[in-house]
């Protein structure tokens, strides 16, 4: 390939990105603002919030005025707006009383949900499990148990304009996701600020991290379902004193973690770090290493390529990291005792030995065996364990990547109706029905035949049937589907074609 | 084979999709008459060396396709289920085979990668069911109940019955055996009132971060289909899992996390079955699995396995939840008598459902 072709295909990589930041802004706007008929529920101190949520409709908004909510909020809806409403500088504040378990946990789709100060809580703040297209923004999340804001395995998902404390695991912590923006949050007090762990496509920029164990970390961990993390972007975030005693439950992974990291790739691929200001980590302004970083990472997994690959680290400020200050001694201290008294060994050190009880600190500290990595500016940082990596080319930048959400149909849930059709077929119907064959119901064939092209026909008997046919038992009813499934799958039944011996769903 | 056992993350976006309807459903060719004929084939014991076991007999219906023991009886035992005594006793439980097709990795420790290659595992072991392709393809042939079915489901490839076929009608037999429709599946898909006020609660502590559950169990399988440590004990010799296939020694004692569909009907519990109720499995998770049951030093228990202090009215809440994945609505028929005319394991639901009460 020749330069030029390169540097066009490139082009329009990025023109792409921008292109789909647009799409999805557009679809967003849709989404939130255009929903005419749509409602605005409002909650106010005294009332239950779950309550408006149980009742909101697609395109309805929660608005929920200043007080404080002792709740555990389920959100599995679709297409919603859960706002909090700041008056005079007072929020709404979901307060789980160190009770609860967590503050919000929603799996639904396309939602936004914004203005809550959240704290108190076992768990998590905000936690999300399968939730495309959904922005958090303008959360305070403060003093919960595991994570404070934890998207998991999501598709499109913008965390921005949040602060996070005092939490014992990571702040921010984005889990097997996809396409992912965190920008302009402010995290510290935590044992890990923000944390990216087997996820693709995310970036991470203006974030004020500080105070924290270690800042901003991408990890791929052994045992999970997705097995990398890779194409993460790094940028333009402040990222100083990270020096926290790291008060993670023993045992748990990230308390093997050493305090004074700024930012730290494990067995990470494709990231990019680049124009971070990366000041007095005590320990690594940055460090990279592989899966035999942690006392517990060391992978298991045959599938996860344990070495960290084609990362880069452009170019980025370093201040004074792996200087000394009586709180980092007093968190070292605390981190060994922790180490020797919860039986985790000392954690290798790059050059192989172990590290020493008050380690030497450098601006980049390097270890396993990856391939492809580069430095911008070998000779203005302090290093070790980097005789591997080359040195990038000047050219490098991700500054035309502007965000790293895609196209909002990989977020939506699928919605192809001939899909859904066929899916609920193969779930529900095909134990009963087959295309030619009488089974236990009626062959497709007849239902087509008798129906022909009435959809409506064949979804009012499958709400409620009748029994019709001597010598067949009666169909229960599959009402409990909705409207929309079976609507799909008596069009799909109806638009079915024989094809012969390769069987009915094909 | 490859894509048929994945589930797509992409997919499972919302809670709506995530009720068993949420992930792109294998490409399965399914042909009623090869799973048909799967069915007869995995209820006769004519497939064992001495014509005395059945795949039935260790996944039998009545123990919702599992066989309600810790540890299953292969050659020479008599009976079914719980009830089977004097074989070979086997060193793991029988997993139940609801949804089997979307697994990635079979058998406890997850030697087989599909199917059919699982298929041949008891049908060949000297412990199970003893056969060979040579034994099961002449007695298939001498067979003119056979002959006309292989012929009807796989025409003239049928003709000559060999043991490949064999495999691949159980393997699609298998394949059929899917459970999405249980309440929680209605609920997820638009039912707010198939699950009371106490699933709820159940499901939300299944899924929120004090007990984690859905980490690796979410839905809608309800497995991430990995393998993890727990450190659960074993009944008796030591059992080091995954390790005997991999051989890292990281991976002593992890098993294949199992789907929990149906989970309420497949007791007892874990790989040697010394879990016996819902109530205890819970209960060693709440005592943080290995970690607080004294499993051996040298095993690496999953991080996420860990002290949960759940209340009692949340244990309460979270057993209810789990039974709510309870759909048997695609369970095979029970064939009154197979092909070669061997007694088939008896049909035991009734009489099981009814000893039960």
């Amino acid at each position: 390939m020749s330069f030029k072709k390169l540097f066009q295909s490139i082009l329009s990589l990025q023109n792409r990105k921008t292109y789909l930041h647009l799409w999805f802004v557009i679809f967003l706007t849709f989404v939130f603002t255009s929903q005419v008929f749509s409602r605005t529920v409002e909650v106010h101190e005294g009332e239950s919030i779950q309550k408006a949520i149980d009742s909101l409709e697609k395109g309805d908004t929660v608005k929920v005025f200043p007080g404080i909510y002792q709740e555990f909020l389920f959100v599995d809806k679709t297409h919603f707006t859960l706002s909090g409403v700041i008056v005079n500088g007072k929020w709404p504040v979901l307060d789980g009383e160190a009770k609860l378990n967590d503050g919000v946990i929603g799996s639904g789709a396309n939602f936004l949900i914004e203005n809550f100060h959240i704290k108190n809580y076992k768990a998590n703040g905000v936690m999300t499990q399968g939730a495309g297209n959904i922005i958090m923004r303008k959360l305070i999340v403060e003093n919960t148990g595991i994570y404070g804001i934890y998207p998991t395995m999501g598709t499109n998902v913008v965390v921005e304009d949040t602060v996070s404390l005092g939490i014992a695991d990571a702040a921010i912590y984005i889990g097997m996701c996809h396409n992912v923006d965190v920008r302009r949050n402010e995290v510290y007090g935590s044992v890990i600020g923000i944390e990216i762990e087997n996820s693709t496509n995310v970036l991470i920029e203006g974030n004020t991290v500080y105070d924290n164990s270690a800042g901003i970390v991408a990890f791929a961990l052994p045992g999970l379902p997705l097995k990398k993390v890779e194409n993460v972007i790094i940028r333009k975030n402040f990222i100083f004193d990270n020096n926290h005693r790291n008060f993670a439950e023993p045992g748990a992974l990230v308390a093997g973690v050493p305090p004074g990291i700024g930012i730290g790739v494990m067995a990470g691929d494709a990231v990019t770090i680049e124009g971070n200001i990366i000041r007095r980590n005590s320990f690594a302004g940055i460090g990279i290493g592989d899966n035999n970083l942690l006392p517990n990472s060391k992978s298991p997994d045959p599938d996860v390529e344990p070495n960290p690959d084609r990362n880069k680290v452009l170019e980025n400020v370093f201040i004074d990291n792996g200087s000394r200050k009586w709180n980092d001694f007093v968190s070292w201290i605390f981190y060994v005792i922790r180490v020797v008294f919860s039986g985790n060994p000392i954690p290798e050190s790059p050059n192989g030995g172990k590290v020493g009880i008050f380690p030497e600190g450098y601006d980049i500290v390097a270890s396993g065996k990856g391939k492809g990595n580069c430095l911008s500016s070998p000779d203005s940082v302090t290093k070790i364990g980097t005789s591997g990596y080359g040195i990038c080319s000047p050219k490098e930048s991700t500054e035309q990547i502007k965000t790293m959400i895609g196209d909002p149909k990989l977020g939506e849930a699928k919605s192809d109706a001939r899909e859904l059709g066929k899916q609920v077929f193969g779930a529900v119907c095909s134990g009963c029905h087959s295309m030619t064959l009488r089974t236990v119901g009626p062959p497709i064939k007849e239902i087509q035949d008798k129906y022909k092209k009435d959809v409506y026909g064949v979804v009012s008997f499958a709400s409620m049937p009748k029994k019709v046919r001597e010598g067949f038992i009666e169909m229960p009813s599959q009402k409990y589907l909705g409207n929309e499934k079976l609507t799909a799958v008596a069009n799909y039944i109806l638009n079915l074609k024989d094809e012969g011996s390769k069987g009915a769903a094909k | 084979m490859k894509g048929l056992c994945v589930i797509n993350y992409q997919y499972i976006n919302s809670l709506e999709k995530n009720g068993g309807l949420g992930q792109t459903l294998p490409d399965v060719k399914l042909d009623p008459k090869v799973i048909d004929l799967g069915r007869y084939l995995f209820f006769d014991p004519t497939l064992s060396s001495d014509k005395q076991l059945s795949c039935a007999h260790c996944h039998h219906p009545a123990y919702s396709l599992s066989d309600g023991r810790k540890q299953s009886i292969g050659k020479d035992g008599t009976g079914y289920g719980p009830e089977r005594k004097n074989g070979v006793v086997l060193k793991r439980s029988a997993p139940s085979l609801w949804n089997v097709l979307y697994m990635k990795h079979l058998f406890w420790e997850g030697r087989a990668a599909n199917l059919e290659d699982q298929a041949e595992g008891p049908l060949y072991s000297p412990d199970e069911m003893g056969s060979s392709p040579t034994i099961i393809e002449s007695r298939l042939n001498e067979n003119p109940f056979y002959q006309k079915m292989f012929r009807q489901a796989y025409g003239l490839k049928g003709t000559k019955i060999s043991a490949e076929l064999v495999v691949d009608a159980i393997s699609s037999f298998e394949r059929s055996l899917v459970s999405f429709s249980s309440r929680f599946d209605k609920w997820s898909t638009g039912d707010k009132d198939a699950l009371s006020e106490e699933e709820l609660l159940g499901y939300n502590v299944f899924r929120s971060f004090v007990a984690r559950c859905a980490e690796c169990h979410p839905p809608p399988m309800f497995t991430n289909n990995v393998f993890a440590t727990i450190g659960v004990l074993d009944s008796g010799v030591r059992d080091y899992g995954r390790e005997t296939i991999t051989g890292q020694d990281l991976l002593r004692g992890s098993f294949r996390v199992p789907s929990l569909r149906n989970i309420a009907k497949t007791a007892p519990y874990m790989h040697a079955g010394n879990l016996e109720t819902l109530e205890e499995v819970v209960n060693f998770y709440n005592e943080g699995g290995g970690r607080g049951n004294g499993a051996p030093s040298d095993l690496r228990i999953h991080w996420h396995v860990r002290k949960m202090g759940l209340s009692q009215n949340e244990i309460t809440s979270l057993i209810s939840f789990l039974k709510t994945l309870t759909d048997e609505s695609s369970m095979p028929k029970f064939p009154k008598s197979v092909p070669s005319g061997l007694p088939v394991a008896l049909e035991l639901e009734s009489y099981h459902r009814s000893s039960k009460k």
